[in-house]
């Protein structure tokens, strides 16, 4: 079952408590340099007109497209499209094959995470280096990324050390200057080696034809200038209008993400390399469908909005103490739990949005208002309708029911739950509360008689 | 105002005080109290997925609570419920929108309706408000309830360092992920200070049973969970 499945991984997550306490300093560090970045009242004006543009472009994605590869090819960029995973992956390996590609580098991409892009690459014989500090880090580790932003936020310093130091042959110092200063040696060399670069995008631009980029590191920049060919993997959903209806979103993610007011780079693809420039010399964009116009019009449509900035993932009560590999999926957190079973068809997909105390956190801090604590439940609902649920539960809430609707059912029952609760101590559910917290004892009579006897109610003429 | 009481399961299985004190602070601010029947919210079997199951609880709320002036719970959860259930399962009964809009949680009532700032009262203790979830982020009140404390004579309000994390209960989450609910729990916990407060209030049955539980299961005796209508019954406010 699915949902045993993830309460196992979800306990030896917990178990790991070095692991808690290296993510909760991450995320509690975005959050409060989130929080600082902008006042309230600013924070509120971005994230309504940043929501606003978000869903224009949403609803009218369709006419985006085409209107981004039209324009996109009249600058010289070569769009292909990609109804699945499937597709995405074997586009971008021909066009790797196409040139003889051996040595690709690559900037961070959740899209290219999703398809699983570098083992399909490397199965095909090509090596793929990721060149983000925490990607390379997480690659070094033989891992996939735990956090949408901070991909190795999941690891203390000695474990980043010791990665290094095994791939250098000599003792790397675990000071953040000797990290960077290796992993920038190391990656330099590959660059001006690669054939290829790869990247993702945080925003198509149709009215421009043009693929935005936002990162940290300039590694990104370097992806899509140095090799002679760039591929960039992108989820359709990414599309906006024009310059103007990105300005917002553009605006609030590095705040959302890091607390950051502006990113260190933005950089605007635009073509190829006109001649006498340098620069790659082709540039593919690949459209990735993969089950997101499936989403659209339907009542997750604004989950397509979302500009992966990872601040629900960081305000997560459940995040801080499992890490986001216990999700079992790219996309984790509450944006994973809510987006993977709308991209992903497998039960565990589908038992995904069970993991959240519902707190609601994550609903207000998302900086495009994004309902994500209500799409939690709702998508609750679907899995139970798809035959996906805790063992036992169907027929528990359907005694619950019988047992308390109508309510004058309830006041008859009631006197048997006590004795039910002091005898039911072998019942799995109970035991699972009981394992850790004291159960407090049912109060015999019920309320009613009391607030009655204190001359509390006015009854009813 | 005539009031109807809506004690929750909760308060009616587990906490009977918090609904006492909740009726007398009413009374004493010069309402009247009328206790229709009722039953549970139907808020495990909704958030549990089991929509089909809930709607029959809303259906009791709705046939024994219609036409009511101001519904008042002692639960920002079942509150939270109540509202989104009427919305949902009866989007077309101008009642069910207008019932949804006048059922309160009690300290959202005591603040939004009755008007009340700062009242005052008279409590010796140190005490830590804990912010429910639902109450902060479902219902949108925030902390805004720390509000009914800060005229208290006598007490000491303390604050957690992180205030908007969850105690880990959840609802069925807890039995569902029990290793995680405990560990949330103690995280919240270890955020008291020392020596530990008095009084761990809320206004929230579920948050209080499970942080109660925790504490209970550990030994510790102090911080005492209170319902934040129990604190202000005792403080005497009203009176």
């Amino acid at each position: 079952m699915a949902t045993e499945e993830l309460a196992k991984n979800v306990a030896s997550a917990v178990a790991n408590r070095g692991l808690h306490e290296a993510v909760a300093r991450s995320v509690d560090r975005h959050s409060y340099a989130a929080l600082a970045a902008l006042t309230p009242d600013l924070r509120a004006v971005y994230k309504s007109r940043a929501r606003a543009a978000r869903l224009r472009s949403v609803r009218d994605l369709a006419a985006l497209a085409e209107q981004f590869i039209a324009e996109a090819e009249r600058r010289g960029i070569i769009v292909h499209t990609a109804a699945d995973a499937a597709e995405a992956v074997g586009i971008v390996a021909e066009i790797a094959k196409g040139h003889g590609a051996r040595r690709i580098v690559k900037s961070k991409s959740m899209a290219t995470e999703e398809v699983e892009l570098n083992r399909h690459l490397a199965a095909a014989g090509m090596q793929v280096l990721e060149t983000d500090l925490g990607e390379y880090i997480v690659q070094l580790a033989g891992q996939k990324p735990s956090h949408i932003v901070a991909p190795c936020l999941h690891m203390t310093r000695d474990e980043i050390a010791g990665l290094f130091s095994r791939e250098a042959g000599r003792q790397i110092a675990k000071d953040t200057p000797s990290l960077t200063a290796f992993a920038r040696q190391r990656l330099r060399e590959e660059f001006r080696q690669a054939d290829l670069g790869i990247s993702g995008g945080n925003f198509l631009v149709a009215s421009e034809g043009a693929v935005v980029l936002v990162t940290n590191e300039g590694n990104g920049r370097m992806c899509t200038t140095l090799p002679k060919v760039h591929v960039a993997l992108v989820g359709v959903e990414k599309l906006v209008r024009d310059f103007a209806d990105m300005a917002d979103a553009l605006r609030i993610l590095p705040v959302a993400a890091t607390g950051q007011l502006i990113t260190s780079y933005v950089s605007i693809v635009r073509g190829p390399a006109q001649s006498g420039q340098e620069g790659p010399q082709e540039v593919h964009v690949v459209l990735m469908d993969s089950g997101r116009s499936e989403i659209l019009g339907g009542p997750y449509e604004e989950v397509l909005a979302c500009i992966r900035c990872g601040a629900c993932l960081d305000i997560c009560p459940v995040y801080r103490q499992t890490g986001g590999h216990a999700y079992g999926s790219v996309y984790s957190g509450p944006i994973g739990a809510v987006l993977t079973p709308l991209l992903r068809a497998d039960a565990e997909a589908q038992a995904l949005p069970f993991l959240s105390s519902l707190c609601g956190a994550c609903s207000d801090v998302c900086p495009v208002g994004i309902h994500l604590h209500e799409h939690l439940v709702a998508l609750r609902a679907r899995a139970v309708a798809r035959g996906i649920a805790f063992p036992a539960e169907r027929t528990a809430f359907r005694a619950l029911r019988r047992a308390w609707t109508p309510p004058r059912r309830y006041r008859l029952v009631r006197r048997l739950m006590r004795g039910a609760l002091r005898v039911g101590g072998g019942v799995p559910q109970l035991r699972a509360w009981t394992s850790g917290r004291r159960l407090p004892a049912v109060a015999s009579g019920g309320v009613a008689d009391l607030l009655r006897s204190e001359g509390l109610i006015q009854e009813r003429r | 105002m005539r009031i109807r009481l809506f004690t929750t399961c909760l308060g009616d299985l587990f906490a009977q005080e918090a609904v006492l004190s909740t009726a007398r602070l009413l009374r004493r601010l010069g309402h009247e109290i009328e206790l229709p029947e009722q039953t549970c919210c139907g808020q495990p079997a909704y958030n549990s997925g089991f929509q089909e199951e809930a709607r029959p609880f809303a259906a009791a709320y709705l046939e024994k609570f219609r036409g009511s002036e101001a519904v008042v719970a002692p639960s920002g959860s079942c509150v939270a419920m109540l509202r989104q259930g009427l919305a949902q399962f009866f989007a077309d009964d101008p009642e069910a929108r207008r019932l949804a809009e006048h059922t309160f949680e009690v300290s959202q009532f005591l603040l939004d309706v009755e008007g009340l700032r700062a009242p005052k009262g008279h409590y010796e203790a140190r005490a830590i408000y804990h912010e429910s979830c639902h109450l902060s982020h479902w219902l949108h009140q925030g902390d805004r309830a720390k509000e009914l404390l800060s005229g208290i004579e006598g007490l000491q309000l303390l604050s957690f360092r992180e205030p908007q994390l969850c105690c880990g209960f959840g609802g069925t989450f807890a039995i569902h992920f029990p290793e995680l609910s405990v560990a949330m729990a103690d995280e919240k916990l270890q955020d008291l200070d020392t020596p530990a407060p008095d009084i761990l209030v809320a206004s929230d049955q579920g948050c209080l049973m499970q942080l109660g539980g925790r504490l209970a299961a550990k030994g510790e005796r102090r911080p005492e969970p209170m319902h934040l209508s129990v604190l202000l019954d005792r403080a005497g406010v009203g009176r």
